[in-house]
């Protein structure tokens, strides 16, 4: 039996990466697996703490410290159930997470200068294991569990998966209906396959399918089918559309190669799936052979520069405001992407853009940081006369995304939203302004982590739930 | 109003509130017994008896008034010329016929009532036949009474009478006697008049006793100055009680026995009592039996109780001998090498036929015919006696009570653990303790009797256990019975591969069960009972030989009746059966065997009926003549709930017991429940006969199945849970002092928070539920919705669990994550603000403790902040708690130290000893050193020099994380710093007793502070307790022994390292413990001596202030010291990792640690700032006068709907307060009392001055007590800079030295006693030397005799005790580091030990060096008997194998015969060659690769070569 507390003499070692000579030819994951007797020991450095501040900073509290346990003990199936008791998606969080700021960032022995537990690459070793174990089985349902209500989620992200995977656990009627052609949402088109293989969401679509959830691909909802449709084929509804509308930069003019990063990462996707993609076969869309400019330093602007290495740009550079030890973004990522030849030009604006229709060159200001304020934030401020120039064949703009315009494009007045142009929900029920019609994930909470589209799909699950019963209830007061 | 009217209404108050127990009041005492030997009456044996009174007043207790004692007396034969006389008085002749005397405490005050009872008494007494002379008003002076004796002194008068009735056969007078008197009382009582009671009735005896001090017997009676007052035998006795309410009628000896100590099992050996007395009753008194039920009156004492149940057996004619080997055997089951077969058949059969009753305790007892002293089976209290050449035995709690000249003693003997002494008084001899057990043994064919009872573990065996469920109903059952993740992975998983119960660290922060809003099992609920101070727990490792979870089962019968029934006595190890065996079991005994389903479906009847029906059955199963009640939970489905299995067992044991008919059956409990120690010691607590955990055991087989256990079979594994188990019940029982299960069942010794009384009322007797709760509809309500839950579907994980750690989704815990974080960043950036958002959060929080339910209420306006006083002043009132260096890293234990010190609060050294180097002032001017020095069970590092460099000694009776344990530093802790300070070897376990051994009671309480008193006058003497039920009277107790602050440990205080179980269920909250004292404390006005403190799971300003208004003036906060420089609650104190260096002795972690000074200080100024606001708040201007006002604080939450109620007002209701005494303004130091020493410092002056050698002579008695300590402390102030040569200060004493001497001598002082002494000789010895030596003119042989009491050298460091006799019980235990020589010992030698060295040159008694881990013992094993004495799990043992070692002993020896002069050492050394050969070496097995020379030599020669 395995004994944990192992931190004081085992040091902590990741799983292999490769090296970025290589791994910046293709897209495929750069980390590789566990194997089995290092899962097992690195588990076992955990100090089962009495107060797991992983736990505690992890959004879906995931019972991080027993699952370690019980991994380091190879008890896997066991490990497998009791992880996947919190998370809809283990093997997804266990790769994108930041968990360097999450579970692992708070972890106590990282916190005392051991080096954290590597959590993230147990939990996608414990998960992966039970996919090829087939421990992982659809969701069958008993005759007695089968409710005739039937719940409609629009969006099939993280949020709505969650959601439907839960409520379809209670013997709901999950219907899904997606703008695009694939079940994932951002995990599918928007983050890359060197981070994240798409056979690896193509399986958890596949389980959701198989335990009988209903997919409908290519809906446009208030276009291919109205709001009230589904409203009245289902007893609630779902939206859980996430934020798509690209947060803009001024560049003076309408410059044809200046692109929206989530556009640039979609016709990347599509094409590793092997769609058709023709702005990129135009070109368009391909950094190959060009000088990349990515302009923003959170999460999607990795993903940006890291997939122009990849198609074989000429240069990459990163245009960020802060320093490093301010942006947003992983600082993982960062080391990945400076591993494969990202060029960081940190504390730097874009000030000008010169082309005609193309941007060709951007004028940058050097910035410098004020002291702290009072929240402890330190505020970018031009250094006057120090600017410079750098040339650029394609320039993506990753500076975050804002909601859609959604009673708009659903055509549902009764729709509110606030003031961030988020859906307006009661903060504990989840519900819109419509009755039975709920919101969760990134549509409400604004652009955030796949983890808190997972926790926020999984309370809504329980909120709908609730809401059902209490109809059903009232109803039957009533006769 | 009157002292009396007040404490009388007080009383009443606190009593109707559920604060206040009476029934749980302690006594002890002196006791003994003077006799001849020849049975001829004498005058000198009453003298005797009350000079030996004289000599034992320090172990009784005076009242605030200096004058009320807590009772004292003597039972002598009737001095017929005495009374004749008296008789003729009153006009009366002397008529043909025994005369008879009632010694009778009547109602003074009410005259009626007096009348009433008078004629009541004469009227049986006439119905009987017998002509009454009349009634004597006994001659008293009152003048010696106390203000508080004398308002409640009865009418004291004796009714005269005579036997005159001519009978056709011989009846048994005393006998008859006792039906009358039984009637009387009942008769009296009916009339609801309290004040009666009757001293004695007999033909033969007069019992003179009342509420004087103990010198004043003779006085107050002057009868007994008379010169016809003459007897054969006299038992004197003087008691020391924590309650203060005077009570005439509790005084002693009563009409059989008198008895020092406390009867540990007194619940439950009163409840089989009732079931026992029903036929004994109707065997003894036929159709009259009702009149003498119940044999034990509700409320009565334990020494009454046990006196009753004593004198019963006597009148049915049983011997004293008998009755005493009956009811208090020796430990016999694991003892077979030592004891004959004979004497084990005996107590077979005793065993099989009552239960035991575990004290402590040392009786002496007569019967009309035998006067004898007797001891139970632990020996704890000490009994010495002389035997004189004219015919005399003296007997007693201390040798040298009654002063007998040197040349006509002898003999000097002791009684041991289970020994017995009698003398015959008819035929006029003296048996002592071995010639009498052989006399009972040989007395009935016991070995014929116990053939027949049947062995079940030898007659059912099973090597196959087999599976019971599928995964899928395994998992449902599983979350049915309430079962998490946590509580298979951290409780029973552990059990199962370590064969012990898991071990885990830091307090108990979650809600108490009542407030959760979790299923919690009703195991939950109950509390442990521990001991503290009026008795202790007992080592249930160490001393397991004298433990026994025996279990003995089927229908009982008469426990009198000697011949039919042993034919159905079952017997097996343990209680605890697995689904084999059980199912061995039913078929075994199916014909006699009734189950009970305690299952019902969920729909359609109540648990309330549910439970009634299971009664019913059950008691229709007895009435039909069966033998054993199965009571299952095995049939729980989708449709049927299980009732809990601890409220069908309570249930069904309740009601039989009520009725008499439980020793009828036995109770089989199967439960689903059951995984836990604590749920097994509930079950058999309640009533349970045995426990199969069916359920437990089927996780154990899937875990097994999934090879989780190694190498382990499943039947092992089975094995290895039953045996933690098994041992977790002895550590259960051990903590509240009883070592035989058969005692402990059925005994309710728990204390339920949360429960509600009417259904605690119904279901469990005499257990005490102060604040209510939860009732059955709640409970009915929880089972179903977790039934329910369980059942619903596929769950496909166990919930996660959180009670003991937190887990989300699980119990709430006080120290949040956040939280902690919160206060920490507030701490190290001095943000008050931070803390405050801190303290609200706490405040915001679902009800955790409770305080919580709790608000604040005042009708004064609130006063300016401003006009508060400030925190520096308020600051002073905080402590760090106390956490041992240890435990704690170096660098956390001086940091606390050094905030505290800055701030002027306090830090304590806890358990462990503290480096001399730390009471320097650093450079920067910060001191590390701690202002509070503890002194525990363990004695590690206490010295005279530890002693005088502190303002404050804590003595920890118990640790609120565990009470009634002892702890464990394992050895990867002990390093070499920690070695250093604990006198120990690096890397070797430490071991800490569960009790002090000089505190088994509480007069041997006030006796250690007597004793730290000495060796430092100027210091305050804590005494630290855990709250419990019941605590008041402790901690009256403890006042009158003369503390001067007591502290109030709730349960949730930390620990580095405890069982799960032991954190979790033992003890109870602070808030109940602390309202409790206060109260009790002022209804006895001794309120105003003492401080009161407390802690527990103190976060914030507003906590303190609760404490305050509960009660308390000073306040600890450990934890949240601890977090506040870092501690992040990992939990892992246990396992060394510590990954912030706080808890922790690993270099590399130390180094992580990050605590500072600043950041604790910063902490206390919050608390004292947020108290300030809450004092500003409510209208006050000072701490000091909001303390014990909880007309302040009003209950804001009753908790959730499902329950009864919620109570607090026993915690909210105030005692009313004497007007004329100033509160919580104690701030000197009580004064213990003088000794001797103070002349000797006087005599001393020229060695003070010069430093010169000097010898003083003084003649020395046993009141001369602690002789030499407060002596050592003016040594080591005036030297300890300098160095000082041995035998510098000689002091030449003759005599019986009282209690403690030479205790903490120091180097320099050598004490020299020609006598003998008393307990705890050398105790803490801090490098002094004593020596003890017969008198010149002694006839007796040194090495036959016993010179030394219990308890000698218990502690000490260094130096050195040469005694030419044997010393008593636990000699040298925990030694470490002191050299010293005796010529024989009792039980428990070395016990403990760490170093020094040990020559015994005689027998020892047995457990010899159990749990010794260093220093090195020598025995001379003369019966070659010595391998069955000694607990060999440490050790090795063997014939002396090197020159090296034979040389060390041979100066060893040649040193005793140098000092001592004895006969014994110089006929060993002088036949040297023969002599050695018989010498037995014993070594720790841990020390041995680190001895200066190994312990055989050829090994060496061997290497060489």
């Amino acid at each position: 039996m395995a004994k944990m507390l192992k931190f004081i003499d085992l040091p902590q070692a990741y799983p292999d990466k490769e090296d970025a000579k290589l791994r910046k030819q293709k897209f495929k994951e750069i980390y590789e697996g566990y194997i089995k007797n290092k899962a097992v020991e690195q588990s076992s450095r955990c100090s089962q703490c009495g107060v797991p501040y992983c736990t505690v900073h992890c959004p879906l509290h995931n019972h991080i410290p027993d699952w370690l346990k019980l991994a380091a003990e190879d008890r896997l199936e066991e490990a497998y159930e009791l992880s996947a008791s919190t998370n809809n998606m283990p093997e997804v969080c266990g790769r994108i997470c930041p968990q360097d700021r999450l579970c692992e960032g708070n972890c106590v022995i990282e916190q005392s200068g051991h080096g954290a537990v590597t959590i993230g690459s147990v939990e996608k070793y414990i998960t992966d294991s039970a996919f090829e174990n087939n421990w992982i089985k659809p969701i069958k349902l008993s005759a007695q569990q089968i409710r005739k209500e039937s719940i409609g989620i629009i969006g099939a992200g993280p949020a709505g998966l969650a959601a439907a995977e839960q409520l379809r656990k209670q013997g709901y009627e999950i219907e899904v209906y997606d703008r695009y052609d694939r079940a994932g949402g951002l995990l599918i088109y928007g983050i890359p396959s060197f981070k994240l293989e798409k056979e690896i969401v193509q399986r958890r679509t596949k389980y959701l399918e198989d335990s009988g959830i209903k997919f409908h691909f290519n809906i446009e909802i208030g276009k291919d089918l109205t709001f009230e449709e589904i409203k009245s084929k289902h007893d609630s509804v779902l939206i859980a559309t996430g934020v798509y509308k690209a947060k803009t930069i001024n560049t003076g003019k309408d410059f044809s190669n200046v692109i929206p990063a989530l556009d640039f990462l979609i016709a990347s996707n599509k094409k590793g799936l092997g769609d058709e993609v023709p702005l990129f076969d135009s070109g368009k869309l391909n950094a190959e052979g060009k000088d990349v400019v990515v302009i923003g330093g959170g999460d999607t602007a990795m993903d940006c520069v890291r997939t122009s290495i990849r198609q074989k740009a000429k240069s990459v550079k990163c245009l960020y405001r802060r320093d490093k030890e301010n942006m947003p973004g992983s600082a993982r990522e960062v080391l990945n992407a400076e591993e494969e030849g990202v060029e960081f030009l940190w504390k730097s604006a874009p000030k000008d853009f010169i082309g005609n229709d193309k941007v060709s060159e951007i004028i940058c200001s050097r910035m410098q940081l004020s002291e702290p304020d009072a929240s402890g934030r330190q505020l970018p401020e031009i250094i006057e006369g120090a600017d410079y120039k750098i040339t650029a064949d394609i320039v993506i703009t990753a500076l975050g995304f804002d909601p859609e315009d959604i009673p708009k494009m659903f055509g549902v007045e009764e729709l509110k939203v606030t003031k961030w142009g988020t859906l307006r929900t009661e903060f504990k029920s989840m519900m819109t302004d419509i009755d039975g019609v709920f919101a969760a994930g990134d549509i409400v909470r604004g652009a955030s982590l796949v983890v808190w589209g997972i926790r926020d799909g999984r309370d809504v699950a329980e909120s709908i739930h609730s809401f059902i019963q209490a109809k059903n209830e009232s109803l039957k007061k009533v006769s | 109003m009157s002292w009396l009217e007040r404490y009388n209404r007080n009383k009443k108050t606190l009593i109707d509130a559920n604060l206040y127990d009476p029934s749980q009041e302690h006594d002890a005492c002196g006791v003994g017994f003077i006799a001849s030997i020849d049975g001829i009456p004498n005058r000198r044996v009453v003298i005797s008896g009350i000079e030996a009174l004289k000599a034992v007043w320090h172990r009784g207790a005076v009242d605030a008034d200096g004058k009320t004692g807590d009772g004292a007396g003597i039972h002598v034969e009737i001095p017929k010329l005495f009374f004749e006389e008296e008789v003729k008085k009153t006009g009366h002749e002397i008529m043909e016929g025994d005369l008879g005397i009632g010694m009778i405490f009547l109602p003074r005050n009410d005259y009626s009532a007096l009348e009433k009872c008078r004629t009541i008494v004469e009227s049986e007494l006439l119905n009987h036949g017998y002509y009454i002379y009349g009634w004597r008003q006994v001659p008293l002076d009152t003048s010696v009474l106390g203000r508080k004796a004398n308002s409640t002194r009865p009418e004291i008068e004796q009714v005269m009478f005579v036997n005159n009735i001519e009978r056709e056969k011989e009846e048994d007078l005393d006998k008859e006697l006792f039906f009358i008197r039984r009637k009387i009382e009942k008769r009296i009582l009916n009339l609801q008049i309290s004040e009666f009671y009757i001293c004695s009735l007999s033909f033969n005896t007069v019992i003179y006793k009342g509420l004087f001090l103990a010198e004043h017997l003779s006085t107050f009676f002057p009868d007994l100055e008379d010169e016809r007052f003459i007897s054969s035998f006299s038992i004197f006795h003087q008691r020391y009680s924590t309650n203060t309410f005077p009570s005439w009628a509790l005084a002693q000896p009563f009409r059989t026995l008198a008895h020092n100590g406390e009867i540990n099992t007194i619940s439950g050996n009163s409840n089989w009592m009732r079931n026992h007395e029903t036929r004994i009753a109707s065997e003894l008194f036929a159709e009259n039996s009702d009149q003498v039920k119940p044999i034990i009156i509700r409320g009565s004492s334990d020494s009454s109780a046990l006196d009753a149940a004593f004198e019963m057996f006597v009148r049915a004619g049983r011997s004293a001998p008998l009755t005493k080997t009956l009811l208090l055997p020796e430990a016999w089951s694991k003892r077979s090498k030592l004891i004959p077969e004979s004497h084990r058949n005996m107590y077979e059969f005793a065993n099989a036929v009552i239960e035991p009753w575990d004290g402590p305790a040392a009786i002496a007892a007569y019967d009309g015919e035998w006067v004898i002293g007797g001891m139970d089976r632990n020996g704890l209290r000490p009994m010495r006696y002389t035997i004189t050449d004219s015919n005399l035995i003296f007997a007693g709690s201390e040798t040298g009570m009654v002063p007998v000249n040197e040349e006509e003693i002898v003999f000097k003997g002791k009684l041991g653990p289970g020994d017995i002494i009698g003398v015959n008084l008819r035929e006029g001899k003296l048996y002592e303790n071995f010639d009498l057990k052989d006399k009972l043994a040989n007395e009935h064919p016991y070995h014929e009797w116990v053939k027949k009872v049947i062995r079940i573990d030898k007659q059912i065996t099973s090597k196959k256990e087999s599976s019971l469920f599928d995964s899928q109903n395994l998992r449902q059952r599983k979350i049915a019975a309430g079962y998490t993740m946590e509580e298979l992975e951290l409780i029973l998983h552990p059990m199962v591969e370590e064969a012990k119960e898991a071990i885990g660290s830091m307090g108990d922060d979650t809600p108490i069960a009542i407030l959760s809003d979790k299923y919690r099992p009703l195991s939950h609920f109950f509390r442990q009972k521990f001991s503290q101070v009026t008795n202790p727990p007992i080592d249930s490792i160490r001393e397991q030989s004298r433990m026994s979870l025996k279990t003995r089962f089927g229908n009982l019968r008469d426990v009198l009746d000697s011949n039919s029934y042993q034919d159905s006595v079952f017997v097996m190890d343990s209680p605890v059966v697995s689904n084999s065996i059980f199912n061995k079991m039913l078929k075994f005994g199916k014909d006699e065997a009734v189950t009970i389903d305690c299952c019902f479906p969920i729909t359609n009847i109540t648990l309330k009926e549910k439970i009634k029906s299971i009664q019913d059955e059950a008691e229709a199963a007895v009435l039909s003549g069966k033998q054993h009640i199965i009571l299952t939970d095995i049939n729980a489905n989708n449709e049927n709930v299980s009732v809990p299995m601890i409220l069908a067992t309570a249930a069904v044991h309740s009601s039989l017991t009520r009725k008499g008919i439980r020793s009828f059956i036995s109770l089989h409990v199967q439960s689903a429940e059951c995984l836990d120690t604590h749920y097994f010691a509930v079950l058999i607590g309640v009533g349970a006969t045995t426990v199969n955990p069916y359920l437990a055991q089927e996780c154990i087989r899937e875990r097994h199945e999934k090879g989780l256990f190694g190498n382990y079979s499943y039947e092992e594994c089975v094995g290895r849970f039953k045996k933690a188990v098994d041992q977790g019940l002895l550590k259960i029982m051990a903590k509240l002092g009883i070592s035989v299960v058969s005692a402990y069942r059925g005994g309710f010794n728990f204390e339920v928070v949360g429960l509600s009384r009417s259904m605690v009322n119904e279901y469990f007797i005499g257990v005490q539920s102060r604040i209510s709760g939860i009732g059955l509809s709640g409970i009915e309500y929880k089972i179903k919705e977790l039934h329910r839950y369980a059942f619903s579907g596929d769950v496909a994980t166990l919930p996660i669990g959180g009670i003991y750690r937190y887990r989300n989704g699980g119990e709430a815990h006080a120290y949040d994550g956040k939280l902690i974080h919160l206060l920490q960043t507030a701490v190290s950036k001095n943000s008050y603000d931070m803390f405050k958002t801190y303290s609200e959060s706490h405040k915001n929080f679902s009800p955790i403790n409770i305080r919580d339910l709790l608000e604040f209420k005042s009708n004064h306006n609130s006063k300016n902040i401003n006009d508060v006083e400030s925190i520096t002043s308020i600051r002073k009132r905080f402590g760090s708690g106390s956490m041992s260096h240890g435990s704690l890293s170096k660098e956390a234990h001086e940091t606390l130290a050094v905030a505290m010190n800055r701030i002027g609060g306090s830090s304590c050294s806890g358990e462990g000893g503290e480096s001399i180097e730390r009471s320097v002032t650093r450079e920067n001017g910060d001191n590390a050193n701690s202002r509070v020095k503890q002194v525990a069970s363990g004695r590690f590092g206490v010295t005279a020099e530890y002693l005088n460099n502190c303002e404050e000694i804590e003595i920890k009776v118990a640790q609120g994380a565990k009470p009634g344990e002892g702890g464990q530093l394992p050895g990867f802790k002990v390093t070499a710093e920690i070695a250093k300070l604990r006198h120990s070897t690096i890397g070797v376990t430490l071991i800490s007793p569960p009790p002090h051994h000089d505190i088994y009671s509480i007069e041997d309480l006030a006796q250690l502070i007597f004793d730290l008193k000495q060796i430092n006058p100027k210091a305050r003497v804590c005494v630290k307790l855990v709250a419990s039920s019941g605590i008041g009277t402790i901690a009256a107790g403890v006042a009158k022994a003369k503390a001067d602050v007591i502290l109030i440990s709730g349960h949730n205080g930390g620990t580095g390292a405890s069982p799960q179980t032991s954190v979790k269920y033992a003890g109870i909250p602070w808030e109940m413990g602390l309202t409790e004292v206060n109260q009790v404390l002022t209804l006895n006005g001794l309120r105003q001596n003492v401080v009161l403190r407390t802690d527990g799971g103190i976060k914030t300003g507003r906590d303190v202030a609760i404490a305050a208004l509960m009660g308390a003036e000073e306040f600890n906060l450990g934890t949240t010291s601890l977090v506040a420089m870092g501690c992040i609650m990992v939990r892992q104190c246990h396992s060394n990792t510590c990954p912030v260096g706080v808890c922790t002795q690993d270099d590399d972690l130390r180094e992580r640690f990050s605590g500072t000074a600043d950041k604790v200080v910063n902490l206390f100024s919050f608390i004292a700032e947020e108290v300030r606001e809450i004092i500003a708040e409510l209208g006050f201007t000072k701490l000091e006068e909001i303390i014990g006002r909880t007309d302040l604080l009003s209950q804001i939450s009753r908790g959730s709907s499902h329950l009864d109620d919620l109570d607090l007002n026993s915690l909210l209701i105030q005692a009313e307060k004497d007007p004329e005494v100033k509160y919580f303004n104690h701030t000197g130091i009580n004064d213990a009392g003088t000794t001797l020493d103070e002349k000797i410092i006087l005599d001393a002056v020229k060695f003070f001055e010069t430093g010169q050698k000097i010898e003083l002579n003084y003649s020395v008695k046993n009141t001369d007590r602690t002789i030499g300590s407060k002596l050592s402390s003016f040594i080591y102030n005036k030297f300890k800079n300098s160095k000082i040569n041995d035998d510098q200060i000689t002091l030449n004493l003759t005599g019986s030295a009282g209690q403690s001497l030479g205790a903490f001598a120091v180097k320099g002082l050598t004490l020299k006693v020609e006598g003998d002494a008393n307990d705890y000789v050398g105790k803490s010895l801090s490098g002094g030397k004593i020596v003890l030596r017969p008198d010149k003119h002694s006839k007796i042989n040194s090495k036959d005799n016993t010179i030394l009491g219990n308890t000698c050298m218990y502690g000490a460091t260094s130096g050195y005790l040469y005694a030419a006799g044997h010393a008593g019980e636990r000699f040298a235990v925990r030694n470490s580091g002191a050299t010293t020589v005796v010529e024989g010992c009792g039980s428990n030698g070395c016990e403990y030990m760490t170093g020094g060295n040990v020559i015994i040159l005689g027998l020892t008694g047995d457990n010899f060096g159990a749990g010794m881990t260093g220093g090195m013992a020598f025995v001379y094993d003369l019966d070659k008997k010595f391998r069955y004495r000694v607990n060999e799990e440490t050790l090795v043992y063997q014939g002396i194998q090197s020159n090296y070692w034979e040389n060390v002993l041979k100066s060893f020896i040649n040193d005793h015969y140098n000092e001592t002069n004895s006969l014994h050492a110089k006929k060993i050394i002088d036949n040297w060659e023969s002599e050695v050969s018989k010498f037995i070496q014993i070594c720790p097995k841990e020390i041995m690769n680190s001895l200066v020379e190994p312990l055989v030599e050829e090994t060496k020669e061997k290497k060489a070569t």
